[in-house]
Formats: structure tokens, C-alpha cells, sequence
């Protein structure tokens, strides 16, 4: 019987199953020849193996490490996760780190909290300021709270400084609603019960009031929501958003 | 609060060895191996919301690895447009008989055109399915098939028939 390179190819390589493989094991069993051309692929590739392998061995460079655990922080270009960031500065302010470490995460972390922080702290500074930082929590508070505690998803009037979207449970059991603040530089963000408060989780620059998601609709033909928030959205929800009769059950229940 | 996130990092740890070996299979020395997955770990962890949670991490990785190297040769090629180069691909093309048995293996795979080099590299070596490897190189199937025939008899020549056959 005569069986192709590429055929015999494919059963050294492990891409052969039942009935073909069985036919070439049998094949194998009678034709010396063929079972010569076998061995000789065999000790290719363990030839290949053996000159590669080694590195698997050996220790993985502290450059590498690093590329790998430092790109991590800044990966969703614009979110600006709090607790990492807070976490950061106090690994920085303990000075243990490597120089390239601190430097590389700070340019990271300079980029996003230059953008995002400008913006939160115009808002903070301002009189009436929507946040405020609360043992190391960012809460929210003015209008931002007043807005989570009682607005509606899509109830908001036209010219609203905030518009509340969707609302969820975490996996903790929380609720949840994203929000969108309308200005000159507009942000989205996603706010969780914590103790009796709306703690912020993510802040991330967005388009206009539609960010906060589209209610209901959020998980139908493409959601409003900035692709970085739908992440954090996604990490923390558990099920689906609620619809308006538990949205609203919730608020006269307190959101607890 | 990014629990996705940091397993997804400890992930990308875990296969920081054979990310090494994939690249250190296309490149002709452990420097510019490294070099190039420190080059492609910035690239991908910029980029971590483009991997879909469905598919290989791996493959994903090995993907990444191999646009980056792709670019170094393009820059490397505009750098150094010299006859080096155009000798070497002659090589390949015709081994010939003086170079036979008598190279290592990465002298062997240095000489193997990028396209074979890449087929061997992901199935050979770093022993993916074929499909996944086709995915990673973006030709279809028989593509590959047929670069992994030709890179295999390539080196079967260079390298000559060796201890184990």
C-alpha cells in the first residue's frame, strides 16, 4: 500500500483519527519501508525538540517578567481601575520596587490617571463635587448620588448632569448601575453599593450621556456602553441587567 | 474587582517558557528572541481586549509573537538590503550537497525560508494542531500542509539522516 507524505506526515503529527490512522498503525505493522519512513520523521522532530527544549528549562528572564506583569495595569487603555491604581501608589510610596517598574507602570499610569483624574479632580474641586474619597474609596456623592439613588434608566431629563443606565447585581451580591456624566469633558463610570454609599469602580472618558448603556436594550444589536466599561460591566455582573419592574423594585427597596 | 485580568496574566506567565522557545525558533539567537517576545508581550497586553475568552491564549500569543517578528524582518530588510540576504534564500532554495549533515539545528532552521521555518516552528516544535498552527500563520490548511512538507524535507537534507534514523 502506498501512503503519502502527507498523509504519513499527518499521523506522525497526530492530526489523523479512527479509521485512517487505524489503517496506517495496520500498514505499519507489515511494511518495513514504511515504518522506516516513520522512524526517520520521528527522529526529526525529536532532533527539533531536543535543540528547543531547553530553554523551556531555564530561568525566564526579569525583563520578561516584567513586560508581562507590567503591561497588565494599562491594558484597557482607558479604564482606570481604582483599586489598582490605589494599590500602585502605595507599592510606590513603599519604594521596594525595581526602578524600571516603577517608571514604566508610572508612564502607564500617568497617561491614564492624567486623563481620567483631570477630569475627577475638576469635579471634586468644584463646589457641589459628585465625588468624594472616603478610606481610600471613592464615593459618590451631590447629584451623582442623589441621581443613582433615584434615577430611573433613560428617566433622566434632556440636559441632566447624569444619566443612570443599566442596573445589575455583582457577584456579590450589590447592585450596580453604570452611569454617564455629561460636560465638557464627559465620563462614564460604574458605581456599586457598598455600606448605605455608591462606591465608584471605574471611571473611563466617554462620548455623551448614552454611554451609561441604553437600559434595557444594552445587551441587544450593539451596546452604547465604551468597550472598557462593558468589560468592567462584564466582570462584575452576575446574570443580566434588571429590567424596568426590578430596577424599580430595587429603588423602593432601598438598593439593598 | 479584575480577577478576569489577573488570571489572564498568570496565564500569560505560565507560557512565558514556550513563548521563548517559539521565538527563539524563529530568530537565530536568544537575544533577539527575547528581544522580539519582550517586543510582542507590550503588543498584547496593550491589546488584551482583542484575545476572545473562546479561543487558544496560546494561539492568540504565538500570533502576536509572529506579526511582531514579521515586522523585524521587514525592518531589518530595509536596513540591510545586502547580498547576504539573497545567498541565503539561494541556499534554501538548493541546499546542496557540501552543507549536508554537517549543520545543527538551528543552523539547519536559519537556512529554512520564513514561511517553512514558521510551519515547523508552531507544529513541529512547539506541537500545535494543524489547524491552530494555519490560524496563527492565517493561510488555509493545505498551505500549511504543504510548507510543513517542504520545510520537513528541507531539513531532512541539512541536517542528513542523523543518530536516531
Amino acid at each position: 500500500m502506498s501512503i503519502p507524505d502527507e498523509m504519513l506526515a499527518a499521523y506522525i503529527d497526530g492530526e489523523l483519527e479512527g479509521a485512517e490512522r487505524a489503517r496506517i498503525d495496520e500498514a505499519l505493522a507489515q511494511d518495513a519501508q514504511l515504518a522506516q519512513r516513520v522512524a526517520q520523521q520521528r527522529a526529526l522532530r525529536a532532533r527539533l525538540r531536543g535543540a528547543y527544549d531547553g530553554v523551556l528549562q531555564e530561568a525566564v528572564p526579569q525583563r520578561l517578567l516584567q513586560a508581562a506583569r507590567l503591561g497588565a495595569p494599562s491594558a484597557p487603555a482607558q479604564v482606570i481601575d481604582l483599586a489598582r491604581v490605589r494599590a500602585a501608589r502605595t507599592r510606590r510610596s513603599n519604594g521596594q520596587r525595581q526602578m524600571t517598574k516603577v517608571r514604566r507602570y508610572s508612564i502607564a499610569a500617568t497617561l491614564a490617571i492624567g486623563l481620567i483624574a483631570g477630569m475627577l479632580i475638576e469635579r471634586l474641586a468644584a463646589p457641589g463635587a459628585l465625588t468624594e474619597l472616603h478610606d481610600g474609596a471613592l464615593l459618590a456623592r451631590g447629584s451623582l448620588a442623589r441621581a443613582l439613588d433615584q434615577q430611573l434608566a433613560g428617566s433622566a431629563a434632556a440636559g441632566a448632569q447624569v444619566h443612570v443606565g443599566l442596573s445589575f447585581r455583582s457577584r456579590s451580591g450589590n447592585y450596580c448601575r453604570t452611569f454617564a456624566l455629561s460636560g465638557s469633558r464627559p465620563l462614564a463610570g460604574l458605581a456599586c453599593r457598598e455600606q448605605e454609599r455608591w462606591q465608584l469602580l471605574d471611571m473611563v472618558a466617554a462620548e455623551g450621556p448614552q454611554a451609561a448603556g441604553n437600559g434595557q436594550n444594552m445587551r441587544m444589536a450593539g451596546s452604547s456602553l465604551p468597550p472598557a466599561l462593558l468589560q468592567a460591566v462584564n466582570e462584575h455582573i452576575s446574570g443580566e441587567p434588571l429590567n424596568a419592574a426590578a430596577e424599580a423594585r430595587a429603588r423602593s427597596n432601598g438598593w439593598h | 474587582m479584575s480577577g478576569s485580568a489577573d488570571l489572564l496574566q498568570s496565564r500569560i506567565l505560565e507560557l512565558l517558557p514556550k513563548l521563548r522557545r517559539f521565538a527563539r525558533s524563529l530568530t537565530r539567537n536568544p537575544h533577539d528572541a527575547d528581544d522580539l517576545l519582550q517586543g510582542a508581550l507590550e503588543r498584547a497586553l496593550t491589546h488584551l481586549e482583542q484575545w476572545q475568552a473562546d479561543t487558544r491564549l496560546d494561539s492568540w500569543l504565538y500570533t502576536i509573537v509572529r506579526h511582531a517578528w514579521i515586522d523585524e524582518l521587514r525592518s531589518r530588510a530595509r536596513r540591510e538590503r545586502t547580498a547576504d540576504d539573497a545567498g541565503q534564500i539561494e541556499a534554501v532554495a538548493d541546499p546542496g550537497g557540501d552543507a549536508s549533515g554537517t549543520l545543527s539545528v538551528e543552523q539547519a532552521m536559519a537556512r529554512l525560508p520564513e514561511d517553512q521555518r514558521l510551519a515547523v516552528a508552531l507544529v513541529l516544535i512547539e506541537g500545535l494542531p494543524y489547524k491552530e498552527a494555519a490560524q496563527i500563520i492565517g493561510v488555509p490548511m493545505g498551505t500549511l500542509t504543504s510548507r510543513l512538507a517542504r520545510g520537513r524535507q528541507a531539513l531532512q537534507q541539512l541536517l542528513g539522516p542523523g543518530d536516531g534514523a
